[in-house]
């Protein structure tokens, strides 16, 4: 069985963004200093996969990236969790959050002979500027049998696969023939192992596949006109406030505190 | 002189423990202190650390039945710091430190009820605080004397010297832009903690720590401003080849920056091959060291279930449980699972732990001489009851534990031995008192200890 995940990182908000060395914003999503991580998301993504490995469910897991595909400490870091394949599939800063962009450039990297591998997973967002719709176009573009917000996976002798997530109301497990695609919500059970020192040692020796977008296919329509950092927080600009007295002081204080209007404060 | 200049009696450079705690030492004798802190936000190391004080002959330690005293205190610090260390600054600490503990108490430090026993310990001695609401307590205490000035981000840049006498008067500093003096009738204290954030500086003391082999994990603050602040001045600096990571840091984990000695309740030490490689009772500075020698400067500690069982929650560096609700211990029902986990060779596990509880049957561990769990405390315990366990670790430079020479009064000493007038110290960025290791507690210790003593020194000279 051949398990993908399809991983999208994420600005890593405890690093400022760099300037880019060309001075224009625009090129900033691609720049190899932006440093990008894996959401929770796509960590329960990938941690399923690896699981499925660890069963004996999946012979081999292929790890796509899409945003942050040339931040090589992100690709270091999914490698030293040693996947069987990492490759880069960096989208042009305007195609970023865009489906039908990553359907038509993904497929064929995905597939091995014209097969799609038996499972694909990808995060819930796929990356800083998807809405949720990224995972259920893609199953949709590609005409795979889909399931939404999966907690676990667990394999079936037929080929299939048995999903679990959790409603609102209830548990829900679902079957799906292989091959299929799910989106993948985290909770504790998904969440994504350390890698052993040893592998992230190793890591750092790999080179990684870039793939280049089809030139075939049609030019985008969409282009990015202008990009500009946003104005940081000025935080600290507000005096923090310490309650002091009885806890009922405290207590009555903090509770004015939320009552007056945001502009009081 | 500058209309921004600041004059004050005494001027402290650095608001952690150290700092606060000479602040309100001079503040409670009735002197004015400015103190210079270059963050935004005040702590420094002492609020990231494990929160451990080592203090001998308690209350805290009475009621939890543990007989200690300063006499013991002082033969253990010797023994870890290998006698490398200044007898007359672990006489200074052993001296001072009951004191201290009862006067961290009225100055709001709330103590733990819990006493454990850590590395270098011959008895349990930790006494447990929450680091970060200590200082502030020491922060609370010294802002109610109305005689502490704090100013936050604002660096201090270079010590000024009178040029009549060479006496420290002060220090240059820079805020917003601004730069001006900050100047001290009764001199300078340098509680500027360490330099564990300026990795350059550690690999050219200690070239065996780089960002490829260790983690360095301390206050962002900490790159060294005061000890370089002295050495412009002649000062002299001990303990600086003694740098030492502490063993037991997870080396991938970036959330719990806190260090797991499962090593002290019984766990063994192997490292990527399924081989054990030191005693593992010896200092946690010491097994950062044998750590970092190892393959991929990372080994794994192993144990059982009766080891996980006998953690403690009270305890940040010995408390199993909660790294294996954050995911970070590796569980499997049998050593040869758990082989596989981690990688390394199961027979080769298999018979590592086979022949170290061999070893504790027989009450002799030929290939390490480890005799008992920590330090010369506990007794040995076997490896055999599933579910196993590892823990992978590495060494984390959390603090440099060397620095500036400095007498039993906290004086500055240059190269020659000399007292450079006006100038004292305190905390992380004093040698001296370590050695060639370190015990729990001393560190966070010294930096009330010693501060309190620098206060009192400059304001009585």
């Amino acid at each position: 069985m051949h398990v993908a995940v399809l991983l999208a990182g994420v600005a890593d908000p405890r690093k400022l963004l760099p300037r880019p060395a060309s001075g224009d914003w625009r090129k900033l999503p691609g720049e190899t200093s932006v440093s990008y991580k894996l959401s929770p998301f796509d960590e329960a993504a990938l941690e399923i996969a690896l699981k499925l490995r660890d069963q004996g469910a999946a012979a081999r897991v292929t790890v796509i990236v899409t945003d942050g595909a040339n931040d090589l400490a992100l690709l270091r870091a999914v490698a030293a969790l040693k996947p069987e394949r990492v490759l880069g599939l960096c989208p042009p800063a305007a195609q970023r959050g865009n489906p039908a962009w990553l359907a038509r450039h993904a497929s064929d990297l995905l597939r091995d002979g014209g097969a799609w591998p038996d499972l694909i997973l990808i995060g819930r967002e796929h990356g800083d500027l998807d809405d949720g719709m990224a995972a259920a176009y893609l199953a949709e573009a590609w005409r795979l049998p889909y399931v939404g917000l999966a907690l676990q996976v667990q394999p079936h002798a037929d080929g299939g696969w048995t999903l679990l997530r959790s409603g609102a109301q209830q548990d829900e497990s679902l079957r799906v023939p292989a091959p299929a695609m799910a989106s993948i919500s985290n909770d504790k059970s998904n969440r994504l192992r350390h890698p052993l020192m040893k592998n992230v040692a190793l890591a750092k020796q790999l080179k990684f596949e870039q793939a280049a977008p089809d030139a075939a296919q049609p030019a985008a329509l969409v282009s990015l006109a202008q990009a500009a950092p946003v104005e940081a927080g000025a935080r600290g600009t507000q005096a923090c406030r310490m309650f002091t007295g009885s806890p009922e002081e405290q207590a009555a204080a903090l509770a004015a505190y939320l009552r007056a209007p945001a502009s009081t404060h | 002189m500058s209309t921004s200049d600041l004059n004050t009696t005494l001027v402290v450079v650095g608001a952690g423990m150290a700092g606060f705690a000479t602040a309100l030492q001079a503040a409670q004798d009735g002197h004015e202190v400015i103190l210079l802190e270059k963050l935004s936000e005040t702590g420094g190391s002492s609020a990231m650390c494990g929160g451990c004080l080592a203090f001998a002959g308690t209350d805290l330690q009475r009621a939890n039945g543990v007989e200690d005293s300063s006499e013991l205190l002082f033969k253990d610090l010797r023994e870890v710091g290998k006698f490398e260390n200044d007898e007359s600054l672990v006489r200074a600490y052993v001296d001072n430190q009951l004191d201290t503990y009862e006067w961290m108490k009225q100055a709001g430090v709330q103590f733990g009820p819990h006493i454990e026993t850590s590395s270098g310990q011959s008895v349990p001695r930790v006494h447990n605080v929450d680091p970060a609401d200590a200082v502030r307590a020491l922060a609370a205490s010294a802002k109610r004397t109305g005689k502490v000035r704090l100013l936050t981000e604002t660096r201090a840049l270079r010590l000024i010297r009178d040029p009549q006498n060479g006496r420290v008067v002060g220090v240059t500093a820079e805020h917003n832009g601004e730069t001006f003096k900050v100047l001290g009738s009764r001199g300078v204290v340098l509680t500027s903690g360490g330099f564990v954030q300026n990795a350059e500086l550690i690999h050219r003391y200690a070239p065996q720590y780089n960002d490829e082999s260790a983690v360095f994990i301390g206050g962002a603050g900490n790159e060294g401003d005061g000890l370089k602040m002295a050495l412009q001045l002649g000062a002299d600096c001990r303990d600086m080849i003694y740098i030492k990571g502490t063993y037991g840091k997870h080396p991938t984990d970036e959330t719990n920056h806190h260090s797991l000695l499962a090593v002290y309740k019984g766990a063994i030490a192997v490292n990527q091959d399924g081989k054990r490689y030191v005693d593992e009772s010896i200092s946690y500075k010491l097994l950062g060291d044998a750590c970092i020698q190892q393959p991929y400067s990372a080994t794994f500690q192993i144990f059982d279930q009766p080891i996980f069982d006998s953690g403690d929650n009270q305890t940040r560096i010995l408390d199993i449980e909660r790294r294996h609700e954050e995911g970070l211990v590796i569980q499997a029902d049998t050593l040869e699972e758990l082989a596989g986990m981690i990688e390394v060779p199961a027979e080769v596990l298999i018979d590592t732990v086979n022949t170290y509880n061999g070893y504790v049957d027989a009450g002799s561990d030929p290939d390490f001489g480890r005799e008992h769990l920590v330090h010369q405390h506990g007794a040995l315990v076997k490896i055999e009851t599933g579910p196993f366990y590892a823990y992978p670790s590495t060494a984390a430079v959390y603090g440099t534990y060397c620095g500036l020479c400095v007498d039993t009064g906290m004086h500055v000493l240059d190269v020659y031995g000399e007292r450079l007038p006006g100038l004292y110290a305190a905390g992380e960025v004093v040698g001296g008192l370590h050695g060639a290791a370190y015990m729990t507690g001393s560190a966070l210790g010294k930096a009330a200890i010693f501060g309190r003593i620098a206060a009192r020194t400059a304001l009585a000279g």
